[in-house]
């Protein structure tokens, strides 16, 4: 059996290459292009202090308030609203919401007479808001994620029994656990927030814009100057990234210390006064909900009108034209997306499965940090390097399978978010006893082990499928123009001044990704309600 | 005589200069269907149904397969090929101009004597000043596939018609807030750039070579000085830009700005047709002449399927392909070549060369250090 083979060190080794490979790549082409490196240029470069800076605020804001946020709301509000707004494409979500909220938005509109231009485009303001919109659903996903891990009703309980109220319990006893627990997904939004490219191009500031932005922009000049710049530049936002995962810990630690001085004193009247502000951040999560179905709705309305301009309500001309016209050129991209997105999770599982398993015989203590990797170091700087390793042309199918390697990283770093927690939990010596039944490992693993993970297992697939569908660069600069996806479509649709055929193919890869998470999430609730949860 | 001797001589040629690469122009068909991976911007649905049209013209005609291979900046397709070693590219044929040619010309990508090559290239109208892209010799890297001419987009009844630098100021003077430009180094913003550059020292000759420091020095500091002036009188004080040219086109729409800016030249009528913009809105230049480029096609010398790119950019030249392209309700690109008699093609403004490409990389540069702290 191939599958029992793979606990011995032929699966160690395969497991450490097909993961490992994409970061050596990495780390291979960064150090082959060392002597690119110019801090002096970058440094002497105009508005660099004003990108770094305006880089980490809002990545450092945001990153603090959903934390707050996920504090605040995590215990009241259900995630199950939730998987539709995470799964709606950046880049449609900030064109949705821009078209909302700024000065001539539509949301205005239907109130005359008031003006607000808080949110306008190229705001730094803006551009928080839109990431907090983004950012808190996929965390607070994450956080019952991690609540059902621990037995916080129990707590909660033990509290008020003693005498303590049940907010009190919830902040000194279940938050500092909590948090822990969220270490690595709050570590992704902070950088992921730093990082950012598509949405900080349409809504931050462009004079100058973000450091990540930048970057990119650099990577896209061929000039041996912007080159070096590019690589210096990545290099500066590769350790500004460490900077923030630091802050992340920063942050645990603080919120750790008061609640453990608390736990033995009072709260203070500030304090208390401080925690009921905090409540209307509860309001949120709502917020994001609203927000999310009404950027939706405007992406559908986007599609099939035509001659909307301020301060019209309503459009002057409904049409079906764009829809018709490229109704038969839609397809072939989201079904290669969907082709790859099921390989590459089907893939992604399996690894991170093996990986799992392999950590509890050999005590792994650093497997995390080395599979979230890809999603701490700029995407970008990863894929030119692979590029530069691999630089493959060959036959078609060698193409295909570039891109499904590419996206395979990000997909496993995301299947590893949702899986090892609830594998963690999970009491092995259930597979003991199908072992003592006679079964071998992976037999045992996959008669026991298998339905008990179930709703866990498809919730990583999902996920790491929706990854595997957003990927633009990978897929574009490996799959060299072979492979085309709804994502390539629609990054090249909106480059363009005409919003109707962005909004279309927008809505496809939402379809798309929606239909992944929400279709395979129902499995996973019908399948193993009862798995790995208290 | 002389005209049959002329495609003699001319295929001589041909077989003399690639005796490795069998030159392939003419509209022959390929026994083989071999696809052609075309890397051009897609982001406009009138370029990509073009492109559609012409792959079923093609497949029918010379059994090419040609596959439009979509990017949002061709730059990517660019940083590909440059990191692409010498054996094989996965590029058969590009849409480029300016910058990005530059670039891959000087690293020795490029597939050269096009015009050799490819038949159809003796039909490009000569009074087009395509020799040159961006005032850098192509040196037949590259063949025109059609033209572009910056200009603007401004409500009516506000600017006035082909506004010089001095009437542009005194709108912003008395309008403030209401004009922009799209933020440099993206191309429009620059040639908005240049074109006031030109205006300014009132089309000085020594902005078509590579100038000295001196030369750049005098000729910028009227250019400064103008957007030292007019900057406060901007959309934000002149703080931030609008990103990117589709931006500040919604802009305009939604009654933010007075002004935006394009190179399309049918931009107007094709947004008009859609309703992306008001009816209001007309197309005008700064000064009497619009900044006039040619956008070329060229060949990744590594190229797996070079003759059936050739092939591609012959069908791409032909009288049929370049009708089809220049009509209005479709793309509405102006031809290259010298149509037969019948219609006409679209009217452009008076035409005004880019400044040598130098220029741009001061103009960049400059403004950053001015404008960007």
């Amino acid at each position: 059996m191939i599958v029992a083979q793979l606990k011995t060190k032929g699966g160690l080794a395969l497991a450490l290459l097909a993961l490992g490979l994409p970061l050596i790549a990495a780390v291979l082409g960064l150090l082959l292009n060392l002597r690119q490196l110019n801090f002096v240029a970058l440094l002497s470069y105009p508005g660099i202090c004003t990108m770094i800076w305006q880089g980490l605020l809002v990545a450092i804001v945001v990153t603090v308030i959903a934390t707050l946020v996920v504090m605040v709301s995590s215990y009241a509000i259900s995630s199950s609203g939730l998987r539709s707004i995470i799964a709606i494409p950046n880049l449609a979500f900030t064109v949705g919401i821009l078209w909302l909220i700024t000065p001539t938005g539509w949301l205005w509109r239907l109130l005359p007479g008031i003006e607000v231009d808080l949110f306008d485009r190229q705001y730094l303001l803006t551009f928080i808001l839109i990431l907090l919109l983004k950012e808190i659903p996929f965390l607070l996903f994450m956080s019952h994620r991690a609540l059902q891990q621990i037995p916080h009703q129990k707590w909660l309980i033990i509290g008020q029994s003693q005498g303590h109220s049940k907010a009190k319990t919830w902040w000194l006893i279940v938050i500092p656990a909590l948090l822990k627990r969220l270490r690595l997904p709050l570590m992704v939004v902070a950088v992921y927030s730093f990082s950012v490219i598509d949405i900080a191009l349409l809504a931050a500031p462009q004079l100058p814009s973000t450091l990540a932005v930048q970057v990119f922009e650099w990577q896209l000049n061929f000039t041996p100057d912007a080159r070096r710049l590019a690589y210096t530049g990545g290099l500066v936002l590769l350790a500004l990234s460490g900077l923030l995962c630091l802050v992340v810990i920063g942050q645990e630690y603080l919120i750790g210390q008061w609640s453990r001085k608390r736990l033995s004193s009072q709260v203070s009247r500030v304090e208390r006064l401080a925690l009921k502000l905090l409540k209307g951040l509860g309001a949120l999560p709502v917020l994001t909900r609203v927000f999310g179905i009404l950027a939706l709705g405007a992406l559908l309305a986007q599609s099939v009108s035509r001659g909307w301009f301020y301060p019209a309500i309503l459009p002057a001309d409904w049409t079906l034209q764009g829809w018709l016209q490229e109704w038969s050129y839609i397809w072939p991209g989201v079904i290669s997306a969907l082709g790859i997105a099921l390989i590459v999770g089907l893939l992604s599982v399996l690894l991170v499965t093996v990986l799992l398993e392999l950590k509890r015989t050999y005590h792994w203590r650093y497997l995390a940090i080395w599979v979230l990797l890809p999603l701490l170091v700029p995407q970008i700087l990863l894929v030119l390097s692979w590029h530069q390793m691999t630089n493959y042309s060959g036959s078609e199918a060698g193409y295909w399978l570039w891109v499904i390697w590419s996206h395979m990283p990000f997909s496993v770093a995301y299947a590893y978010l949702v899986l090892a927690p609830q594998e963690h939990a999970f009491d092995q010596r259930y597979v003991l006893v199908g072992r003592a039944l006679g079964y071998s490992f992976w037999r045992s693993w996959w008669r026991i082990k298998r339905p008990l993970l179930a709703g866990p297992l498809y919730l990583s697939l999902a996920l790491a499928m929706f990854i595997s569908v957003t990927q633009y660069v990978p897929t574009l600069i490996l799959g060299g123009g072979r492979v085309a996806t709804v994502t390539t479509d629609l990054m090249a649709a909106s480059s363009g001044i005409n919003t109707q055929l962005a909004a279309i193919y927008a809505l496809m890869q939402w379809l798309l990704a929606t239909g992944i998470l929400i279709g395979l999430t129902g499995l996973a609730g019908q399948r193993g309600s009862s798995a790995g949860e208290q | 005589m002389a005209s049959r001797l002329v495609p003699v001589l001319l295929a001589c040629l041909l077989i003399l200069s690639s005796m490795s690469i069998p030159a392939q122009s003419a509209a022959e068909r390929f026994e083989e269907t071999a696809p052609v991976y075309f890397y051009a911007w897609g982001g406009s649905s009138e370029v990509n149904n073009y492109l559609r049209w012409a792959a079923e013209e093609l497949k029918a005609r010379d059994n090419i397969e040609l596959i439009h291979v979509k990017v949002g900046d061709i730059s990517e397709a660019v940083a590909r090929l440059l990191n692409e070693d010498r054996n094989a590219s996965a590029i058969d044929l590009l849409w480029i101009n300016g910058e990005n040619f530059h670039a891959l010309k000087a690293a020795g990508k490029l597939l050269g004597k096009l015009p050799e090559r490819v038949e159809n290239a003796s039909k490009i109208n000569p009074d087009l000043n395509w020799q040159t892209d961006f005032g850098v010799p192509v040196d037949g890297y590259e063949l025109p596939w059609g033209v572009g001419q910056f200009h603007l987009l401004v409500r009516e009844n506000t600017l006035p018609v082909q506004p010089d630098p001095a009437q542009l100021l005194s709108y912003a003077q008395q309008h403030p807030g209401r004009l922009s430009y799209p933020k440099p180094p993206e191309f429009h913003g620059t040639t908005f750039l240049k074109s006031l550059l030109i205006s300014l020292n009132n089309q000085d000759e020594r902005l078509y070579s590579s100038p000295d420091a001196q030369t750049a020095k005098e000729l910028l500091a009227p250019l400064w000085r103008y957007l030292d002036q007019l900057h406060p009188l901007l959309w934000r004080q002149g703080r931030d830009f609008p990103g990117s040219a589709v931006v500040q086109q919604q802009l305009l729409a939604n009654g933010q700005l007075d002004m935006a800016v394009s190179f399309n030249p049918q931009e107007l009528t094709v947004a008009h047709r859609q309703q992306r913009l008001p009816p209001s809105i007309v197309a005008t230049t700064i000064g009497q002449s619009a900044i006039t480029n040619s956008h070329y096609l060229a060949v990744p010398a590594a190229s797996p399927h070079k003759d059936q790119a050739l092939a591609v950019i012959n069908f791409l030249l032909s009288e049929p392909a370049q009708r089809k392209k220049m009509d209005p309700m479709g793309w509405g690109d102006p031809p290259v070549i010298r149509l037969n008699a019948g219609k006409h093609a679209p009217d452009l403004f008076p035409a005004q060369s880019e400044p040598h490409l130098d220029w741009l990389r001061l103009i960049e540069q400059q403004w950053l250090e001015r404008y960007q702290r």
